[in-house]
């Protein structure tokens, strides 16, 4: 740390992020500009020393401008990415940022999970990447849900849902990549205060695959969160515990699915059925 | 024909590398050593709890029954055994079961119905990096489970990055 913390570093900023403070610095003040997007939602000014520092070392210097070099970010003395394309070291560096925060926010417990909110409850749909969990987030919002996340089911002790509620990460055909789209464009509104859970929906898209589900039970439930719980191993009797409360009052739906449009009709009757 | 081992008695497994939660009637059992989390249904937890190692099988079938309407049977027993042996779920042996024809199986299941058989489901329990996002191209991995593009490309200079 010490050879990094002697480069010149033009710009610091330092933030808490569901209670741990992170700090990121870049040898040029404009990156810093640049990577608000990128930081997770909700922040608030650090109150303790920063525990985890990015450092940014930008490819271009203002001493020498005509001379590309690559940029390279570092988490503390760890590199994290070395490349020529200022985009993909912002992407990086949110992803690493999330995963550190959902790994070791000391209050909140996080699930790999999309979650919009429905008449006061949470609907969440844990998975992997790749399962579609976005593209069902999208159209519960088209439906009218509020988006909380598409990323993470941030859960306290008591089982409620609070939000994560970054721009919704959308793959895109176009670039071959993932656009970033607010949560507005697709007609949600953000949510702010935690709701507890009502539905739990353990799918995955497959071509031609039709919406059947069954009900799934409450030790079940658990295992569809657990196995998408992003801190499990580090304190598994926490886990339990908040996983146990955050099924206590919800309905636990699983079956493969084709088009989202069927699920979010299919879910949304549940949920009216059992108000 | 009775097998001795029936008159043994069976001991849950509960030391400082398990830890047990209760899920409405189900039971979690979150094994510290493997990192691996076992879910009995009801009825298997039902019989697990009765494991104290002073109960053999006909005295944990008597212990159980009245709970499921008399639907859980000796060989309930042994099977639910049985599973909790292959799942490190008893302290102790459990007995071996009974050969039997598939068709007398699923008689036996037919019998008894679903709702009366004991389950145990086990699952690993992810490390950070299996349950988050994958991860980018270009982001820094250890294996291709990371990386969004199912490759973790082979080092350079020491560094390994996804594709």
């Amino acid at each position: 740390m010490e050879k990094l913390d002697r480069l010149g570093w033009a710009a610091e900023l330092s933030f808490e992020s569901f209670g741990l403070p992170i700090g990121i610095r870049a040898n040029d003040a404009g990156l810093l500009q640049l990577i608000r997007p990128y930081l997770p939602p909700g922040l608030k000014p650090a109150s303790a020393p920063v525990k985890k520092l990015y450092s940014i070392v930008g490819g271009r210097s203002a001493a020498h401008p005509h001379i590309r070099h690559l940029h390279v970010l570092y988490g503390n003395v760890e590199r994290l990415a070395r490349t020529a394309e200022l985009a993909t070291v912002f992407e990086i560096l949110r992803s690493d940022v999330n995963l550190y925060v959902a790994g070791n926010a000391p209050r909140r417990l996080f699930v790999h999970a999309g979650v919009v909110g429905w008449k006061g409850r949470a609907i969440v749909i844990p998975g992997p990447s790749f399962s579609g969990k976005t593209t069902l987030v999208q159209e519960f919002l088209r439906a009218g849900a509020i988006y909380y996340s598409d990323e993470f089911a941030v859960l306290d002790r008591r089982g409620c849902v609070h939000p994560f509620a970054s721009p919704l990460s959308v793959r895109s055909a176009k670039s071959n990549g993932q656009e970033i789209r607010p949560a507005e464009e697709f007609g949600g509104s953000i949510g702010v205060r935690p709701l507890p859970i009502g539905c739990i929906v353990t799918t995955g898209y497959r071509r031609g695959a039709e919406w059947k589900p069954k009900e799934l039970s409450k030790g079940l439930g658990v295992l569809a969160l657990l196995a998408n719980t992003i801190a499990a191993r580090k304190n598994p009797s926490k886990t339990l515990t908040v996983l146990s409360a955050a099924v206590a009052n919800a309905g636990i739906l699983k079956s493969g699915r084709g088009e989202a449009k069927a699920v979010v009709e299919s879910v949304l009757n549940v949920l009216e059925a059992a108000a | 024909m009775r097998d001795r081992s029936d008159a043994a008695s069976f001991v849950a497994i509960q030391n400082q590398n398990v830890i047990v939660q209760d899920v409405f009637g189900e039971l979690l059992v979150y094994d510290l050593q493997r990192n691996m989390v076992r879910r009995l249904n009801r009825v298997a937890a039902a019989i697990w709890k009765q494991c104290d190692g002073q109960k053999n099988v006909a005295e944990i079938a008597r212990a159980v029954a009245p709970e499921f309407e008399g639907q859980v049977d000796v060989q309930a027993v042994r099977l639910a055994l049985h599973r909790f042996s292959r799942a490190h779920l008893l302290a102790g042996p459990a007995p071996e079961l009974p050969r039997v024809t598939k068709a007398s199986r699923r008689e036996w299941i037919k019998r008894m119905g679903i709702a009366a058989l004991p389950l145990v489901t086990s699952m690993a329990v992810p490390t950070p990096a299996q349950a988050a996002s994958c991860f980018p191209a270009l982001h820094t991995c250890t294996s291709n489970s990371q990386c969004c593009s199912g490759t973790c490309l082979p080092p350079v200079a020491g560094i390994r990055v996804c594709a």
